[in-house]
């Protein structure tokens, strides 16, 4: 219908209404001349034409076909048909869902993380350095102030350079201390992000970066609402920090947040900033805790910058080699430092979701494919009928729209839930989850493949069959024993194709199920279970004395020790899985004297006495430390193992002496016993040698309370508050946590990544599942008459069931084969993810391939099944 | 008037029936509405009784799929009528429809008639 004719309707239906009316008055001529009176003539001729509004409506409505109305009886139809044929629909419906909602989701997290600008005004300009231990391959190291000024005055790539120290500080000042966690920046590190204040100023460097400069803080978003109450007056005002009076010079837009892990002394995402100036004394120190940034100048690329930093380092190695030898430099993109390790696995991710994705529409192909051959009759005697071939291609195409829009419906509604999933599962840590929207585009992506997928494989069968209707499927009554169906072929190819891609996800699964449990159970070198850990920090200034600040950490110990429900109890300064640990160059007794940057590095942590019994860490020889220790500082240390191993390989340490260059004066240490080694930085990292001093030696502010306790550690949370209040009541405590909790932290982004794939390899076999099952029961359902001829003939009942399921196993078995081929390969892929667990495992292959092959054997059962239902003698008399 | 012992048969029974009668009838010249459901009464030996009903909206279809077109003239008793006329399309879409027709006849009647015993 034309616009034209649509706006001329009225003009339309009074030519109709004249039309009927001529006929009127020509039929009630007619009977006048029949011989009835002008009444009965009239009234004849009236009942003849019938209702004269419903006959001009029925006109009306001719005019609509074409545009909405049809649309809308189409649609109708269409629903009717989907309801009619529940099967079809609901599996269609299922399997848009899922595919469209998985990756919906997953895109979502992977644009948040990989794709989406960063979100800082010079996002791209920004590069992190670091610099790089040479001998036992550390790529990111911390820089010292000296490197870090040496840098910032004498590179020629960046515009500016910033430095950064993550620390914890005490807030007072509100009714209850709190312990937050801060960061000390050089005063241009805001400029050099491109981030403005919210509230106030950033820092400035003419101002707030001298020596004499006032203390100056500005607050995150989060904690000026949360407290100091939103109170804009906060700006100007003074805040205490450890004691010390910082002034509020701005508050940081809302959501703004910098935090790099690595390196990083608190672990914790800053919420306040205060500007770092270095004392004169700090300009030349060599010991190394800063993370600093650069930004780039405009056309200098990343390999620009990182050799002329190759360059830089190795003239401030000619000018000063005793610190400097065995140290280089290492330019990472502050993208690629904030993703790390994550994209390869949400690569991998991807990579699984989007081959559910291609699964998902396989299945819809292959639902349309057999239903549109099983509807051919249908449209051919709807053609017969007289229904144009683009009316019927139309009603086929609205069916499919109809499918395609309630599955996307039902896919958005799954991508929803399943972002909601992941924000659950997944480990704070891998993407800024609290920022995560459903994407649309990538809604919209995934939608349009499988409407594309639903429409393509819908029509086209439809538009075959409206070419050759109606005679070939109406003669199929006759053929249909002997007939053959092209389509088959292409249905039997995408089953296949599913059941590879299936199998190669179940394989992908399985090698990192496989992996994760060769993780779980490697020995991180102490017992975990039962134990308790408590962070705790006291301003620098409060205990000024070495003998204070034991007795602070003596009693608290004490206490614990005395409550009911606590084994043991001991502290560390570096807890394992925690964090960072402190690392130095040391001088053994009996080896050559090297310089500083050529010692053999080994970890350094302090302990109480107790901390090795009280963590479950093995005693190889000699003693640990004794209660007397603990307060007075001996000379005395413990090492572990591979230090033994390190420092004098096939000799008794016991006794023997080695400097370790962490104090202002260092004198040799006295070797009193060796303990287990332990995996500090994670169940997959290697064990350090590392060595224990005895708390007083160093004298640290903060150390890790652990606490056994011979039932749930949780119990002993409040025990703990209460020890540590009792000591001092302006004392707060931040992260109490179990031991096991801890761990459970550290493997979370395996465990993620695992149990995401797991999710998405079931995802594709149920699909594939569903896949075989349609094609073997859609065989059955096309051919019953032939199955009743066969039985009637007298095959067995079995036999047929046999010859059926033989091409189900057929197409499974192709698809399997063609699965493990791919897998070969693709698998390949997972080598840097997987942890102690070869790519090509024979294990895996087995099982995966005999789980996809009962699981198929299964669903060609149950879809054979329909053969017993067969009666032969109603198929012939049918006939 | 239908013949007795032969209940008459409503061509709209099936649309693109209806329609290839129209246009058949319209093959040798002009007619308005009237004349049309006449001519399909009587050479059918009134087994097939046209609907006015559907005899008007099927000649809008038609007139709207472009295979008639239709003019205002006097009728034999000198009154207004619609004249209806085959246009080139539709003498096209006669003839498929025609053979077509003809085609599911056979195929229909092989169905109905199997091969003698």
């Amino acid at each position: 219908m034309s616009w034209k004719r649509f706006f001329q309707r009225s003009k339309t239906l009074q030519e109709s209404a004249s039309e009927l009316e001529a006929y009127l008055q020509a039929e009630t001529e007619e009977n006048l001349q029949r011989g009835l009176s002008p009444e009965e003539a009239r009234r004849a001729a009236r009942m003849k034409l019938g209702n004269v509004t419903n006959i001009l409506e029925e006109i009306s409505r001719e005019d609509a076909f074409g545009l909405l109305e049809t649309l809308w009886q189409d649609v109708r139809f269409g629903i009717r048909m989907l309801l009619k044929h529940r099967g079809f629909a609901i599996v269609s419906l299922v399997t848009l869902a899922l595919g469209i909602g998985a990756n919906t989701a997953i895109f979502t997290v992977v644009d948040a993380t990989l794709i989406r600008a960063l979100p800082y005004g010079n996002g791209n300009r920004l590069v992190m350095a670091w610099e790089r231990r040479l001998p036992d391959g550390e790529q990111q190291n911390v820089t010292s102030p000296a490197t870090f000024l040496a840098w910032q005055r004498e590179n020629s790539v960046f515009e500016q350079m910033a430095a950064i120290y993550n620390d914890s500080s005490i807030l007072t000042g509100g009714d209850t201390p709190e312990q937050v966690a801060t960061a000390s920046v050089s005063p241009n590190f805001f400029a050099v992000l491109g981030v403005n204040a919210a509230m106030g100023r950033t820092f400035v460097a003419s101002e707030d970066g001298r020596v004499d400069s006032n203390r100056v803080a500005m607050l995150s978003f989060d904690v000026w609402q949360r407290r100091f109450a939103s109170n804009p007056n906060v700006l100007g005002s003074q805040i205490m920090m450890d004691d010390k009076p910082f002034t509020v010079v701005g508050v940081l837009p809302r959501g703004f947040q910098f935090f790099v892990k690595q390196g990083s002394f608190s672990q914790k995402r800053p919420e306040i900033w205060v500007a770092m100036n270095f004392s004169p004394a700090d300009r030349n120190r060599h010991g190394r805790y800063l993370q600093s940034i650069g930004l780039l100048r405009p056309g200098v690329s990343l390999a620009q910058a990182q050799s002329a930093m190759l360059n830089l380092a190795s003239q401030l190695e000619a000018q000063d080699p005793a610190t400097m030898k065995n140290w280089s430099v290492n330019s990472v993109p502050l993208r690629s430092q904030m993703v790390g390790s994550v994209a390869e696995g949400l690569r991998l991710l991807l990579a699984a979701v989007g081959l559910v994705l291609l699964i998902a529409c396989a299945n819809v192909a292959t639902l349309n494919l057999a239903r549109a051959s099983a509807r051919k009759h249908e449209l051919a005697v709807r053609m017969a009928l007289g229904a144009g071939t683009a009316r019927v291609v139309r009603q086929v195409l609205t069916e499919s729209i109809v499918l395609a829009i309630a599955g996307g419906l039902a896919g958005f509604a799954v991508g929803l839930a399943a972002l909601k999933v992941l924000k659950s599962m997944a480990p704070p840590d891998l993407v800024p989850m609290e920022s995560l929207h459903l994407d649309f585009r990538v809604f919209a992506f995934a939608a349009g493949i499988s409407l594309l997928t639903g429409l393509l494989f819908g029509t086209l069968p439809a538009i075959e069959a409206a070419r050759t209707a109606p005679r070939e499927p109406l003669q199929e009554g006759a053929t249909a024993v002997v007939g053959r169906e092209r389509n088959g072929i292409a249905r039997r190819a995408l089953v296949m194709t599913e059941v590879a891609i299936a199998l190669v996800l179940l394989m992908g699964s399985g090698l990192l199920i496989r992996s994760f449990q060769r993780l779980m159970a490697v020995d991180p070198g102490f017992r975990s279970q039962g134990l308790l850990t408590a962070w705790v920090q006291f301003p620098n200034a409060r205990y000024t004395n070495d003998a204070q600040k034991a007795q602070f950490f003596g009693q608290i110990l004490r206490s614990l020790r005395a409550r009911p429900g606590v084994q043991s109890a001991s502290a560390d300064g570096f807890l394992p899985f925690a964090g960072i640990i402190a690392a130095t160059g040391v001088d053994a007794e009996g080896m050559p004297k090297l310089p500083e940057s050529q010692k053999p590095v080994v970890d350094v942590s302090l302990v109480e006495p107790g901390f090795f019994e009280t963590m479950g860490i093995p005693l190889i020889s000699g003693r640990t430390f004794e209660e007397r220790e603990a307060f007075a500082a001996t000379g005395n240390v413990v090492i572990s193992q591979s230090m033994a191993r390190l420092l004098w390989p096939g000799q008794n340490p016991i006794g023997k002496h080695v400097t370790i260059y962490m104090k202002r004066e260092n004198k040799p240490s006295t070797v009193v016993g060796v303990v287990g080694d332990v995996r500090h930085s994670g169940l997959a990292a290697t064990s350090h040698p590392t060595a224990y001093w005895s708390y007083p030696e160093l004298g640290f502010p903060f150390m890790t309370l652990v606490i056994r306790s011979d039932g749930d550690p949780r119990r002993l949370i409040p025990e703990v508050r209460q020890a540590v209040l009792e000591v001092d009541k302006n004392q707060p405590l931040a992260d109490v946590v179990p031991m096991d909790t801890l761990l459970s932290t550290s493997v979370a982004r395996s465990r993620f990544a695992t149990q995401a794939m797991a999710i998405f390899a079931a995802l594709a076999l149920l699909l594939a599942v569903t896949g075989i099952y349609g094609v073997v029961s859609y065989d059955v359902g096309q051919r019953t008459r032939e199955i009743g001829i066969r039985m009637a003939l007298g095959a067995q009942r079995a036999s047929v069931v046999r010859l059926f399921l033989k091409k189900g196993i057929a197409t499974t078995g192709a698809g399997i084969v063609l699965g493990m081929v791919a897998s070969l390969g693709l698998t390949q892929l997972l080598t840097r993810v997987l942890y102690d667990t070869r790519p090509n495992d024979p294990m895996i292959y087995l099982l995966v391939g005999a789980t996809i092959g009962f699981v198929g054997l299964c669903a060609g059962y149950l879809a054979v099944q329909r053969i017993s239902r067969i009666e032969p003698m109603r198929i012939l008399r049918s006939d | 008037m239908p013949k007795r012992g032969a209940p008459p048969l409503e061509a709209d029974m099936l649309q693109g029936t209806l329609d290839l009668l129209i246009l058949q009838t319209l093959l040798p010249g002009p007619a308005h509405g009237h004349t049309i459901a006449y001519v399909i009464e009587h050479r059918s030996d009134e087994v097939l009784q046209i609907e006015h009903g559907s005899l008007y909206p099927a000649l809008h279809r038609l007139h709207n799929r472009g295979w008639i077109s239709s003019e205002w003239g006097p009728s034999e008793n000198n009154r207004k009528a619609r004249f209806y006329r085959l246009t080139a399309a539709g003498r096209k879409q006669l003839l498929r429809q025609t053979s077509r027709w003809e085609e599911l006849v056979r195929a229909v009647n092989r169905v109905l008639k199997p091969v003698k015993e």
